[in-house]
């Protein structure tokens, strides 16, 4: 089932969650909504399942073909996730599992014996089926999404919503959930929407990644393309580290720290100032200049636990930046606490200075 | 049993605590049943059975038990929605309402027996209307049944009401998002969340109940066999210097009502079996 938002806006009192945010997910994708706190990611998943009402003038939130906008969440169909659980703790895992399915009226409730076969069904699918007659607060953490998934499951939803399902996990866990997620995805194939805070998770478990902030939606698209192609400046800084310069764009040069760097995409930019962000992966580190254009920096620190070195390092014009270097190459290069380095930018991203 | 004991003792205090905890039941609570059950014991058993099976003495315990659990009841019912409108919603006044749930508990028990009396007479401002309908209120069981909801209102509300506040609104989301209408929601969700404490509020408002004298003996109006309650009798007895009569009505009302709060004991720890693992 696809989902297709247009023109949502929701305001709690004077705070301003989502302006008109528009939004489309294929059927059987697995979208992420990623962002900071107070981005508006959460609001707009409970407005698709109904548990939150758009403000009046808001555009439709379409099922396929269909228009939700006025429904109750009972009618959607939505299967919901929450960040703590929310599990029915009066109640065994597989009476939580099977709520959905007693609640129904008569006529379209399965008999007993279905239920029950279909409970067993869903706990096998989340590995629990040893936990059947345990309530929720004998299982640990992990277990517990996984009851809440199976729950919701159950109900054969159309859309499958998850508010930072991996939020209340430790590490270790959110991890092995992760993956446990998307190969239940690439089973069960329900249209799915998760939303969460943290890039990593976001990158690796979604087909598209929508990345808002201050209720807005910033940019849609791939891991890969949000990730190397970001639009915007936030989406930029928001995705892994990035070294900042502030430099000026003149006749499709880019001018930071000492460099003049040469960037065809930026010849129709008009002289101004700008910021221009490399990631700290890339920068080519020689010890001795070769000709390539670089700029030199002193290195004031090495951090060489774990399989790439990195660099603190100071440039000639005075930014302090991060390098991130292959261990060997920097021990083969014979780089250490005060040597000097030049530092050629393999790719830079250049936003134009926003006025403040 | 030294040892046994230690394993508890994570917490610092644990002696000190218990001993305070033991002493302190012994003195409120233990020393008078004690002394109750030694008067008992001195009388002889024909002495003690004459006088809790007068048919006086079993009419009164009828009424007790039974107009104490009625109002109970009712205070389950009542006092849970009173305390869910005064968790859930927001309106003009609410503080005051709030207030007000705790007046039975501060009134001299005289004072509201005899306003209630005037209330619910049949010449009152409430009881000409029953009394028109051919219900009278004051005066008879239901009365007492009345007074007795009074009193008993604020123990169902005051423990209701903080297991509704800790409710999470995620709960009640995910079962709407699973299909369960609102009426769903509140049978199969809610209710079973703060059932254990609304078994306490019953429980204590039925042992309230039990005891209940001042603001009883006015509405009653003290008919014997009719609207005599039990801790009446013990009183009148006592008056007649019949100290074993009273000390054999009062041990049959003790036993009785332990076994009921027994009972609603267990009842609670079924209640609560899924936090135990």
């Amino acid at each position: 089932m696809s989902i297709v938002v247009e023109n949502i806006s929701k305001t709690f009192g004077q705070f301003v969650a989502l302006r008109n945010v528009s939004l489309s997910v294929a059927r059987g994708e697995l979208i992420a909504l990623l962002g900071p706190s107070g981005s508006g990611k959460t609001t707009l998943l409970r407005i698709m399942a109904g548990l939150e009402k758009p403000d009046p003038g808001s555009g439709p939130i379409r099922f396929e073909d269909e228009d939700v906008a006025s429904r109750n969440p009972q009618v959607r169909h939505v299967g919901f996730v929450f960040q703590h659980y929310a599990l029915f703790r009066h109640m065994t895992v597989a009476e939580n599992v099977a709520f959905g399915l007693r609640v129904r009226p008569r006529r379209l409730r399965p008999s007993r014996s279905e239920i029950r076969q279909r409970v067993q069904k869903l706990l096998k699918l989340v590995q629990l089926d040893a936990f059947a007659n345990r309530y929720p607060s004998q299982l640990s953490g992990g277990q517990r999404q996984r009851v809440a998934l199976a729950r919701a499951l159950a109900i054969e939803p159309k859309v499958l919503l998850l508010d930072e399902p991996f939020g209340a996990l430790d590490a270790k866990v959110r991890m092995e959930l992760r993956q446990w997620l998307r190969r239940l995805h690439d089973e069960i194939h329900v249209t799915s929407v998760f939303v969460t805070h943290d890039q990593d998770e976001a990158l690796e478990l979604a087909d598209r990644v929508v990345v808002m902030n201050q209720g807005r939606i910033e940019q849609i698209g791939t891991p890969d393309e949000v990730f190397h192609s970001p639009a915007t400046e936030f989406v930029t800084t928001f995705l892994g580290q990035v070294n900042l310069f502030h430099g000026r764009v003149e006749n499709g040069k880019v001018h930071f720290a000492t460099l003049a760097w040469d960037s065809p995409e930026h010849a129709a930019m008009p002289s101004q100032p700008v910021r221009v962000f490399v990631r700290p992966h890339d920068f080519h580190v020689a010890s001795h200049r070769n000709g390539a254009p670089a700029f030199r920096a002193t290195v004031r620190r090495v951090h060489s636990a774990g399989p790439n070195a990195r660099l603190e390092l100071v440039a000639e014009s005075g930014e302090s930046l991060w390098v991130e270097m292959p261990l060997d190459v920097c021990r083969a290069r014979n780089i250490v606490q005060g040597s000097p380095v030049f530092l050629t930018p393999r790719d830079v991203k250049v936003f134009a200075e926003s006025p403040h | 049993m030294r040892l046994a004991l230690k394993r508890h003792g994570v917490l610092p205090g644990f002696g000190l605590t218990l001993g305070l905890t033991l002493s302190y039941l012994s003195v409120v609570v233990l020393l008078p049943l004690t002394a109750l059950l030694l008067k008992a014991a001195r009388a002889d058993l024909g002495q003690l059975w004459g006088a809790v099976s007068d048919p006086r003495v079993v009419a009164s315990y009828r009424l007790s038990f039974g107009a104490s659990l009625a109002g109970a009841l009712v205070n389950a019912v009542f006092g849970l929605v009173v305390a869910w409108v005064l968790v859930r919603y927001t309106f003009p006044g609410k503080r005051l309402l709030d207030a007000l749930v705790d007046l039975p508990f501060a009134m001299p028990t005289a004072v509201s027996g005899i306003t209630l009396t005037t209330l619910y007479a049949p010449n009152g401002w409430i009881g000409k209307w029953f009394a028109n309908a051919g219900i009278p209120v004051a005066y008879t069981p239901l009365g007492v049944t009345v007074a007795l909801i009074f009193t008993g209102l604020p123990f169902v509300v005051r423990t209701v009401q903080p297991a509704i506040a800790d409710l999470e609104a995620e709960v009640e989301e995910a079962a709407a998002s699973l299909g369960a209408s609102r009426w769903q929601t509140f049978w199969r969700v809610i209710l079973p969340s703060i059932l254990p404490a609304l078994l306490t509020g019953f429980a204590l408002a039925f042992a309230r109940g039990l005891g209940e004298y001042g603001s009883v003996v006015f509405i009653s109006g003290n008919m014997p066999m009719k609207t005599e309650i039990a801790p009446l009798l013990i009183v009148t007895k006592l008056e007649q210097y019949d100290m074993v009569g009273a000390c054999a009505i009062a041990l049959v009302m003790l036993g009785v009502s332990f076994l009921f709060l027994l009972a609603i004991n267990g009842l609670q720890w079924w209640s609560r079996r899924y936090a135990m693992s």
